[in-house]
């Protein structure tokens, strides 16, 4: 019995496979885009290119650092999804020094405003600890 | 007798305080203008405005009244102030009918804090038109005594046109640096705010001379020191730099994603 289902499974578990690197490509491209998005929105408003400010309306500066925070958070975290699936794609797993460069990355992004700095360095360090803690061991 | 001491005294205390009170008067009618200082380019002091160098260009005129009484309407003058790194710089136009003398003076007189007490004025710029020429002088003013100042500090320069009416221009340069000052003149110095009275009469006797006056307080301004390198340029380029490095690696990265497609596909074929 086991002699002719064994092709089956096999085959089976081949189809899974490649359903799964299918997803973790589709994923791997996605997360990307996503944060190519982000890359662009933050080089637009964090380069000071763009802004939403005018006048002395402080709700209209919240609200400007708050987006740029965000920016720069929503593309480190759509890049280490992206990067994670990448690297399970190749075998690898992603080691300390890739989440250190992303977050150089990242955080460089923000050099110009010091309050958006200080904010998303604390955002990004909480992401990183959430990734860590989520983790399988 | 007792009571003739105590009346003599009475009397004494009075007359003192009326004296003490004369003392401390302010010079001039009303309270003083707060004027602000803008730095722009020096304007040469020849009594002219040169407009094809745009003098006194950076600047809008303010309106002052020198008045003979606080009820005293006052005549109106037109005045200009600019600062550069070491002078500030006075412009003071007004008109007068064709009757009036032409012949006259502006004296800038100079407190040595922002007080408009009498007793602060030390210092004094004068440029009196007399028959179309101008004389400038610099006095050292010494509980209300004008002396000449034997070292002419700054400068000054009048003219008037005589059309249909009197058209009377006068220019100061007051210097704010040490180098041109001496113990006989107030220190115009940065960041502080200092009382200045514009007089103006006909006759060149100081204070007898004075026919009306008012009083501006300016604050001489700390020159703003330009930077070594051009801030915005450094922000531009630091900008460029950051973006320019995210983007090559995420386009390396876009590259990577691509050729991995092709190694999978390669390997499940």
């Amino acid at each position: 019995m086991s002699k002719f289902k064994k092709p089956d499974s096999k085959r089976k578990i081949e189809l899974d496979k490649k359903a799964d690197d299918i997803f973790a490509y589709k994923t791997t491209i996605i997360s990307a885009i996503l944060a190519g998005i982000f890359l662009i929105n933050s080089l637009l408003f964090n380069g000071n290119f763009v802004s939403i400010i005018y006048g002395d309306i402080l709700l209209l500066e919240i609200f400007d650092a708050i987006f740029k925070i965000m920016v720069i958070i929503l593309f480190f975290f759509f890049m280490t999804i992206s990067l994670g699936n990448y690297k399970e794609l190749t075998g690898k797993p992603v080691t300390w020094k890739d989440i250190v460069g992303l977050f150089i990355l990242s955080i460089i992004q923000s050099v110009l405003n010091a309050v958006v700095f200080g904010f998303s360095m604390i955002g990004l360090i909480f992401i990183i600890i959430y990734l860590y803690l989520i983790q399988e061991r | 007798m007792k009571k003739r001491n105590f009346k003599i005294l009475i009397i004494l205390f009075i007359s003192s305080g009326i004296l003490l009170s004369l003392w401390t008067l302010p010079i001039s009618n009303g309270a003083a203008t707060e004027i602000v200082s803008v730095f722009g380019e020096s304007p040469n002091i020849n009594g002219e405005i040169d407009t094809d160098l745009d003098e006194w260009e950076e600047v809008e005129f303010t309106k002052l009244y020198l008045k003979t009484s606080p009820t005293d309407s006052g005549l109106p003058i037109d005045f200009k102030a600019i600062q550069d790194k070491d002078h500030l710089y006075f412009l003071i136009q007004y008109n007068l009918e064709i009757e009036e003398d032409p012949n006259g003076f502006i004296a800038i007189l100079i407190s040595n804090s922002s007080s408009t007490q009498l007793e602060y004025f030390e210092d004094a710029k004068i440029v009196n038109i007399s028959t179309e020429n101008y004389s400038f002088n610099d006095y050292y003013i010494n509980k209300s005594i004008f002396s000449l100042d034997s070292n002419t500090d700054g400068k000054g320069a009048g003219m008037v046109i005589i059309g249909d009416e009197l058209e009377f221009t006068y220019e100061f340069s007051l210097p704010t640096s040490s180098s041109e000052s001496d113990d006989r003149d107030v220190m115009l110095e940065y960041n502080s705010e200092f009382a200045f009275n514009i007089s103006q009469g006909i006759d060149p006797l100081f204070p007898e001379g004075i026919r009306r006056s008012t009083q501006i307080l300016i604050e001489i301004q700390e020159p703003k020191t330009k930077p070594p390198f051009d801030i915005d340029a450094l922000v531009m380029g630091l900008v460029i730099s950051v973006f320019s490095i995210n983007g090559v690696l995420y386009g390396f990265y876009i590259y990577r994603i691509v050729l991995l497609k092709k190694k999978i596909k390669r390997i499940r074929s």
